[in-house]
């Protein structure tokens, strides 16, 4: 229950909004900023003092990039294995969950349980070294389907721990009227678990898309050219002799305006996995 | 694996299976705050014993993809890290790797280069928790109000949360620039002298901190706004019944219902600030020098700018015994968190 | 349950197949390859067998960059003259080398043309990863090497051999505003101690900063440039580090001074970020490659570029000027080195230099070019390329060490410059930390 407001003198409201407005601002600029540099004109970009308002927007940023067929490819590729791992983590994870929710005691459950909290807790690079190594013996190096596969395994710890609570909120009773109507495990599972459990699953599957849209460190060690995401792409940027932001800049916001709708949008739900998920994850 | 994972055979009874349903329901989807995992059958009679093995048998085999996920693609390479670290293999020497013993950990874990870079992991970290939770805190407690537009400003403080670090790194960066960027801008014109920020260490340190907290920031006010939400209203009124200040409200009563929820917030943070990559990668490549050198960044250009593998795996596996007790401090918080 | 057991069986196959799929589509061309490498001739008996090559297609390996965009706009036209399709890889730099590295170490025969920096020459070289080109290029009328001069003839030589052509010719330059000098009177420096003065006397001024460099990440472009001006060097020839050295401590406080002299940024600068300052904002001169030209003279990006001039690098004791640019070569394990070759001789010998350089590429320093007046109207650089015959041409050392040397060297040198340490004292330790550095690297 929120505190309710009579106590509040006019000048403490304004000075709680004030303090929000400030705070609110300094957290969107950074954003605010780089959409709209990927408007504006070379020239406008390193104008000081900075052209904040009132420049003559430009989309000559976005066509240059979406004339680039590098960049379709590279918007496909973060597309595709966003996709692909966040199906394959959403299968491989629900089973998992639904068996930590509902069996307290199994064989390898305590194994399973620190290994899963290893794989989040250890720095990426410690996994990355060796993989490489081991991936580049065996010629895998550079290929989307590996990738996928470890952007999938990276992001169970997180998926399981997400919609475990979705399937211990599922009555046990529903499951068992299934049972006495003659429903085998797998039909109990398919038609009654799982469809109640959708929402929490299709939670899940945004929050591990958002992670997997943002993967870094897997795929600039373990990618390729072919394989090359928006965040790979992006970082580019950083080395190429570039002497221009606007693209750049343009090539960001492409990552992060869909994050920062989607956070706007979906948030109540956002709010309510993450919380939940953020406390084991 | 294989003989616990045989197949449990015929359909389950139905009565039996009922009764042992109804003991509990599980923590409820809607709450906010920390669930419980387990316990559901822990008092059930023995002469129920058998759900509990059937339960156990299914759990094993759908348990069973996951390891298969695990273990070439988590396992292996740990172990296959293990092996390099007593070897010297280096990409682009031309002799074959051969063993040398414990002289990776010599030369590159017992070295200033990587006490210095666990120094700057946990400065970083320490100055962000410094930054983000007294921040985190006073912004969730102001988001507890209620008030016209509450909505509007939490939303706007949750939207860097998840954002690409590695775009919003790189628009800190030209943000960041000595001559070009807004920042040093600003400053001059509220009449202070600008800030070399990724060119001088300390200011490279904070600049850092700043980007990597910015981010965490969203996260902390979600949890504790999450937290502050499922708490009972009934003994802070009490309080103030009693004539307690607002203050004092916060501190013996808000704040001690708040510790799991805190506890847990801070073990992610801790987990996720050691992990620190992306931003500094971007920002700063871990300079100017070794100023912003995090274990991360220490690891990743040992192994792909030197092309010391050998090296690098060394370091990887002090960095994996680091990673270990934290298991313990989850359980312990996860404990605490499920009995509150 | 079945059912279960069954979709449990289904996802693990599926997880299972996304390896075998994956494994697949790599080893179709691995065997291919080292089938093919096997039977690929060695460099001496190779020198006629350009003109009896054939081959469908060719797989280049090239690093995001003016010149490989530059090149990649002409293989249309190399297709059409060869008949040869070429596919095309593409790796940022950051990871590029240790990943074409590892591909020919394992003999994969994934590439028949490879980019690589210079700095990469001597790992490539040292891991037999790139194949002896030397016969073909001294026999081939279209690379024409009589063309280029012969202070830059090796650049691509590893012991003598040679590994790779030269793809951009990237000296160290002097780069001022003519606007700024005009005003104070200036003329562009010859010697370092006439650059130092020029940056005070415009620092002074207040119409700019005085100068550009980079001290940041990149710090040892600038530094190595200088210790060489100075006399010094970074090594001697049992590979212990001389970087304490008298000479060296004149150059490292030269550069040091240097700092009253430049912009805030200057500090952290990468070595795009001194670019970007120096045409972004007023600096009076800089020091920089010459390869960057493409980007400081393009009014689009750069909004002094109308006042900007060049001139040669200023001399110290010795007149040595630091010399940049990307190498390619033909990897080892190449199933088509002949065609490989094809590929070099079209994109880098005489006939197409123009076009090359035309297509954006920073210049390859051919006389053909660097003496075109129509050209050097139109590329003010270009006659810098022509570096005089008493200069020494030093290119970044060719050890293999060279990343970690790199690293260590400007994680002090990053001490000295902010002050945290002095100038001897700092040289000091980064002699003791090259030691272990230098001893690693294979004899």
């Amino acid at each position: 229950m929120a505190r309710r407001a009579g106590g509040r003198s006019p000048l403490g409201s304004i000075g709680l909004y004030a303090v929000l407005t400030v705070t609110s601002a300094v957290m969107l600029f950074p954003i605010f900023w780089t959409v709209s540099t990927s408007i504006k004109d070379r020239v406008d970009t390193f104008r000081l003092p900075p052209v904040i308002v009132g420049f003559t927007p430009t989309w000559k940023n976005y066509s240059q990039l979406f004339e680039d067929p590098t960049f379709i490819r590279v918007m496909a590729n973060t597309i595709i294995v966003t996709a692909g791992s966040t199906i394959v983590a959403l299968l491989i994870g629900s089973l998992a969950a639904y068996a930590l929710a509902r069996a307290p005691r199994f064989r390898g459950r305590r194994p399973l349980e620190v290994s899963l909290i290893l794989l989040r807790a250890m720095p990426g690079v410690v996994l990355v070294v060796p993989l490489y190594d081991v991936l580049a013996g065996v010629g895998l190096l550079g290929k989307m389907p590996m990738l996928i596969v470890l952007y999938a395994m990276v992001n169970l710890p997180f998926a399981i721990w997400i919609m475990t609570p979705y399937f211990q909120g599922i009555p046990m009773e529903l499951e068992e009227a299934a049972v006495i109507d003659g429903a085998s495990g797998a039909q109990v599972f398919r038609t009654v678990v799982f469809p109640l459990a959708l929402p929490g699953v299709v939670a899940t599957g945004l929050f591990v898309g958002l992670l997997a849209w943002n993967e870094f460190l897997l795929p600039v060690v373990l990618g390729s050219e072919a394989t090359k995401t928006l965040p790979v792409f992006i970082s580019g940027f950083v080395s190429a002799r570039t002497l221009d932001w606007g693209p750049l800049a343009a090539a960001s916001s492409l990552a992060i305006v869909p994050i920062a709708l989607l956070t706007v949008v979906m948030q109540g739900r956002l709010v309510r996995g993450l919380s939940q998920g953020a406390v084991k994850g | 694996m294989t003989a616990e994972g045989a197949p449990a055979s015929g359909a389950p009874s139905a009565g039996s299976v009922s009764s042992a349903g109804s003991v509990s329901s599980a923590g409820s989807v809607s709450s906010a705050g920390p669930v419980a995992s387990n316990g559901r059958l822990a008092g059930a009679p023995p002469a129920r014993n058998w759900i509990a093995e059937r339960r156990a048998r299914s759990a094993v085999l759908l348990t069973l993809p996951t390891w298969v996920f695990l273990v070439p693609m988590f396992f292996l390479p740990l172990g296959v890290g293990i092996y390099l670290s007593f070897y010297d293999k280096t990409l682009g020497f031309p002799m074959e790797p051969s063993f040398v013993g414990l002289d990776n950990y010599r030369t590159d874990v017992l070295s200033p280069v990587f006490g210095e870079a666990l120094v700057v992991t946990l400065l970083i970290l320490a100055l962000g928790l410094a930054l983000q939770f007294p921040l985190g805190m006073a912004l969730a407690l102001l988001l507890h109000q209620q008030m016209r537009g509450r909505g509007v400003f939490r939303t706007a403080i949750l939207v860097p949360m998840l954002l690409t670090p590695v775009a919003v790194g790189l628009m800190w960066r030209f943000m960041y620039n000595p001559e070009l960027g807004i920042i040093n801008w600003w400053l001059g014109v509220l009449g202070l002298p600008g800030v070399d920020w990724l060119g001088a260490p300390w200011p490279a340190l904070f600049a850092v901190t700043f980007v990597d907290s910015w981010q965490a920031l969203s996260l902390v006010v979600l949890m504790l706004t999450a937290g502050l939400a499922s708490l009972p209203t009934s003994p802070e009124e009490a309080a103030r019944v009693d004539g307690a200040s607002g203050w004092q409200v916060f501190r013996h009563v808000t704040l001690p219902a708040l510790m799991p929820v805190i506890l847990v917030t801070l073990m992610i943070r801790v987990i996720d600030g050691f992990k620190i990559f992306d931003v500094v990668f971007i920002l700063t490549r871990g300079g100017p020098g070794t100023a912003t050198q995090t274990v991360s960044m220490l690891d990743y250009n040992v192994a792909f700018t030197f092309l010391a593998t050998s090296r690098a795996s060394a370091i990887g596996v002090v960095l994996m015994l680091i990673t270990l007790p934290i298991y313990f401090l989850w359980r312990r918080v996860s404990t605490l968190a499920e009995r509150s | 349950m079945t059912m279960t057991r069954r979709s449990i069986a289904a996802i693990a196959g599926l997880a299972v197949a996304g390896l075998a799929l994956a494994a697949c589509s790599s080893s179709s061309t691995s065997t291919s390859g080292s089938a093919a490498a096997e039977s690929a001739p060695a460099g001496s008996s190779a020198a006629s067998a350009p003109a009896e090559a054939t081959c469908e297609a060719i797989n280049v390996f090239l690093i995001p960059s003016p010149s490989a965009d530059a090149m990649k706009a002409m293989i249309p036209a190399f297709t059409e003259a060869t008949g040869i399709n070429v596919n095309v890889s593409e790796v940022e730099y950051g990871t590029a080398h240790q990943k074409a590295l590892l591909s020919i170490q394992s003999k994969q025969g994934a590439f028949d043309v490879v980019q690589f920096d210079n700095t990469f020459l001597a790992a490539f070289a040292k891991a037999g990863a790139l194949t002896d080109i030397g016969d073909w290029a001294a026999n081939s009328a279209e690379y024409d090497i009589s063309d280029i001069p012969p202070s830059l003839q090796n650049y691509g030589d590893f012991d003598g051999t040679k590994y790779g052509l030269m793809l951009s010719t990237e000296p160290f330059i002097q780069w001022y505003r003519q606007d700024i000098y005009d005003k104070l009177g200036l003329k562009p420096a010859t010697t370092w101690d006439e650059y130092k003065a020029n940056a005070e006397a415009i620092q002074k001024s207040g119409e700019a900063a005085g100068q550009m460099m980079g001290f940041g990440p990149n710090t040892t472009w600038w530094w190595m440039q200088l210790v060489w001006s100075f006399g010094g060097a970074l090594y001697d020839s049992d590979f212990k580090p001389t970087v304490n050295t008298p000479e060296a401590a004149a150059a490292t406080e030269y550069y040091k001074s240097l700092l009253a002299s430049s912009p805030s940024g200057a500090l952290g600068a990468t070595g795009d970020d001194v670019t970007l300052q120096f045409v972004g904002s007023d600096i009076g001169q800089m020091v920089q490659y010459s390869g960057y030209a493409a980007g400081v003279f393009d009014p689009t990006s750069s909004k002094n570029a109308a006042s900007i001039a060049v001139a040669p690098l200023p001399a110290g004791k010795v007149n040595a000027v630091e010399l940049a640019g990307w190498n390619i070569g033909i990897p080892s394990d190449s199933p088509n080195p002949q065609c490989g070759w094809k590929f070099l001789e079209y994109m880098l010998g005489k006939s197409n230099a123009k076009t090359l350089l035309e297509n954006g590429a920073a210049a390859i320093g051919r006389i053909s070019i660097i003496d075109d007046p129509a050209l050097q109207a139109k590329y003010p650089y270009l006659k810098l390329l022509n570096i005089s015959p008493d200069a020494v041409v030093n290119t970044y050392p060719q050890i293999v060490v060279w990343p970690e040397f790199d690293k260590v060297a400007s994680d002090n040198l990053a001490k000295i410059l902010s002050g945290e340490v002095p100038v001897q004292e700092g040289l000091d330790a980064m002699q003791s930390a090259l030691e272990p550095v230098l001893a690693k690297e294979p004899k």
